[in-house]
């Protein structure tokens, strides 16, 4: 058979002629130590959310006995346990409402900041698994990590949704909070999701040195947990612990989640005021750190 | 290929790729861990890793070095520019880091040191095994999306053009392989389809396209189409000008970062050719030699004398040349060499003989070193094969103008009996 004839047979003589993209130019360049390289970054790259936050949620499940069943049972056992201990065993009052209904929801809200920053610590360093050790911003990981977060907020959210039902049945009363306030207790999401990242920018690279950091940040996490009001009211403190709870930053979106769904008091102007200090500490601290930091990854690879 | 484009914002209108000045350095070391966190912390931890525990007391060594980092460099890349045309191809032929690290660079996967690349346009990757790492544990179409989405495929154009990618694979051809292998397969040639329908500029290729050779021809029958179209194609391969001969109007021939060659596939193949030498590892002994018969000493008398040496070589394709030195009690030395290389194609038995003639050495004992030059060009290493005894007598020392003579034949046993042994190689006959 003839070299012409071979490549008939083959096929590939009759494709068909392309249309060549020219107009657009692509620069690549170094690597750049600048936050506004890092955002830019994120832009770029925003194709990877989906895909990086969908290889976090897969991780958790994946080689586990019960598989996918894990996703409602982890909170689900968490609350449970949460609402036995404080509402159960040390009858902690939740003021006009149900305590489920006020745990469910205060779990939900803080599941985002913690899953947020536990994904983002860990996530970090096993970044190179993602593209087989080829190069691609690792700050992807960082923000995919609320990826995770949502879906578990999600799910307590769910959760809640179903107490707010049952005792809207059983009580035949309304416990959500007029739509009016709705929007604050989003922003007050968001804040929360933000602290989670914003840390996990931090403690993201820090991981990627050495494991103590994510020892460390769990046990820190679990103070933290207590020193938020989320499974007590902060009303139901005697008020010389107020104020110190006041000046943990995460207490005032907190409270503005359980003011936005569930109409409890709204926060402090001290609590706010710590919120908005906290949230430039560590949004503009996570993001200096990271830049700084990520020229490990870059010159590793 | 010509020079590059000065000024990336003014790329000449048929420039579709310019590598500016790119440099890159290669590095694997871990960071420094800071000097205050290794007085604090047990040995067997970070604190004591590797050779960050001998920088304990350098006082150059700042807190931060843990976010400086700290590595050691090598430079893959170094300062590399030119433009890549409508309709060129370009090789990049390389053994080291410098053809693998280009391409990395240009498809994304790794950034430059220093310098920058411009395309206009898209680059269509046609390179196996980064596609194959992006893709991980993804398989099929999924595949081509995850790719897609780290190399900033349009996802638009992915969707639109996926029947034709699918096509263009003939999946059905496959049909027989094992489960698995079947699986890798179509994800391999549904990665390489996608980057075949990009509507791109820029194809670039290394080391052929897998184990696959069926579907190969049809990527490189595309190709050379595309070109012909227009585009621009850079190939890499490892070792063979051949591989890129098709593609490619022009090579480069990197070798330890830097263009050791460049020219015509032609030019390129000749030269590699001649400068071609053996690398050898310092501690391998491609050579082995005895006096053929036996003892340590060699008498020289007054007519001159040859000398015998039987050679095992080890190696295939070794280029060697020889050298015998010869150092008496009063730290005299004599030396005689043989210009050139010749070229022993096969490993096995070989004779040397040396002749070394009338008047070359006065009376008296010498110390003989036989020693052997491996490889050419700048690789050249020198290894002691023999030490041995010579002792001259009834030398005049007036018959200096004598020249000494090389000759590397087969070893007499692989002969036919009767037959004289026939040097195939060079004889090379030098004055002392």
């Amino acid at each position: 058979m003839s070299a012409v004839a071979e490549q008939a047979e083959r096929g590939a003589v009759t494709a068909a002629p392309a249309r060549i993209e020219s107009k657009h130019v692509t620069v690549i360049a170094p690597w750049r130590q600048s936050i506004l390289a890092r955002l830019g970054e994120v832009w770029t790259f925003r194709a990877l959310f989906p895909y990086l936050a969908k290889e976090l949620i897969m991780r958790r499940y994946r080689r586990t006995y019960l598989s996918w069943i894990w996703i409602p049972l982890r909170p689900g056992l968490q609350i449970l346990s949460g609402g036995l201990v404080f509402g159960g065993f040390l009858q902690v009052s939740s003021g006009d409402r149900p305590y489920l209904i006020y745990v469910s929801l205060s779990t939900a809200a803080w599941v985002l900041f913690e899953r947020a920053l536990h994904w983002g610590t860990r996530g970090v360093r096993g970044a190179g698994s993602f593209s087989g050790g080829s190069f691609f911003p690792r700050i992807m990981v960082v923000v995919a990590s609320s990826g995770p977060a949502i879906m578990d907020f999600l799910i307590n959210q769910a959760l809640f949704m179903i107490a707010l039902i049952y005792f809207s049945i059983a009580r035949q009363t309304n416990y959500l909070a007029p739509p009016q306030q709705w929007a604050v207790g989003a922003i007050g999401l968001l804040l929360l999701l933000l602290f989670g990242l914003s840390v996990g920018l931090i403690t993201g690279p820090l991981t990627a040195l050495t494991k103590e950091i994510r020892y460390v940040t769990s046990y820190l996490v679990q103070f933290l947990l207590f020193m938020t009001p989320v499974y007590y009211p902060i009303s139901e403190l005697p008020d010389r612990y107020r104020t110190l709870l006041e000046l943990n930053p995460l207490t005032a979106p907190m409270e503005m989640v359980q003011f936005g769904f569930v109409g409890s008091a709204p926060p402090s102007p001290l609590a706010m005021t710590s919120c908005l200090v906290g949230i430039f500490v560590f949004c503009g601290g996570g993001l200096w750190f990271f830049n700084r930091f990520e020229r490990t990854f870059v010159a590793r690879l | 290929m010509s020079k590059a484009s000065t000024s990336p914002d003014r790329l000449p209108p048929d420039v579709l790729l310019s590598i500016q000045g790119v440099s890159r350095a290669t590095s694997t070391a871990m960071p420094e861990v800071p000097r205050w966190l290794k007085r604090v912390l047990p040995k067997s931890g970070l604190a004591g890793k590797g050779a960050n525990v001998q920088d304990f007391d350098d006082a150059d060594n700042p807190d931060d070095e843990m976010l400086e980092g700290s590595w050691e460099e090598n430079a893959a890349l170094d300062e590399l520019s030119f433009d890549l045309r409508r309709g060129e191809g370009l090789g990049i032929l390389g053994y080291g880091d410098a053809r693998a690290t280009l391409m990395r660079i240009l498809i994304g996967a790794l950034p430059p040191s220093t310098g920058r690349v411009v395309v206009r346009g898209r680059i269509a990757p046609l390179l196996v095994r980064d596609l194959t790492r992006y893709a991980r544990q993804e398989v099929g179409k999924d595949a081509v999306y995850v790719v897609g989405r780290f190399m900033h495929w349009p996802k638009g154009l992915l969707r639109s053009r996926m029947d034709e990618i699918v096509e263009f694979a003939r999946l059905d051809e496959l049909d027989r392989l094992p489960r698995r292998k079947r699986e890798r397969t179509e994800t391999l040639r549904l990665l390489l389809s996608a980057a075949l329908h990009l509507d791109a500029s820029v194809y670039a290729l290394d080391q052929g396209v897998g184990d696959d050779p069926d579907f190969g021809l049809r990527v490189f029958d595309v190709v050379e189409q595309r070109k012909a179209e227009g585009a621009a194609v850079i190939q890499g391969a490892q070792h063979s000008v051949d591989d890129l001969a098709r593609l490619c109007d022009h090579v480069l021939w990197f070798d330890e970062g830097s263009v050791l060659h460049e020219g015509r596939p032609l030019e390129v193949a000749v030269a590699a050719h001649k400068g071609r030498g053996q690398k050898v590892h310092p501690l391998a002994a491609p050579m082995f030699a005895k006096l053929s018969e036996g003892g340590q000493q060699v008498d020289v008398g007054s007519d001159g004398t040859t000398v015998e040496f039987d050679l095992d070589m080890l190696r295939p394709h070794l280029d060697v040349a020889f050298l015998v030195e010869f150092h008496n009690e009063l730290g005299k030395t004599i030396s005689i060499d043989q210009p050139g290389l010749t070229h022993a194609k096969d490993p096995g038995a070989y004779r040397l003989r040396i002749f070394i003639p009338p008047g070359l050495l006065e009376d008296g004992a010498y110390r003989a070193h036989l020693v052997g030059q491996i490889g050419g060009g700048d690789s050249v290493q020198k290894r002691e094969l023999l030490r041995f005894d010579v002792v001259s007598e009834g030398q005049s020392g007036s018959e200096a103008d004598a020249e000494a003579a090389f000759v590397l034949l087969p070893a007499p046993d692989d002969e036919p009996s009767g037959t004289p042994a026939v040097a195939e190689w060079d004889v090379s006959r030098a004055a002392p």
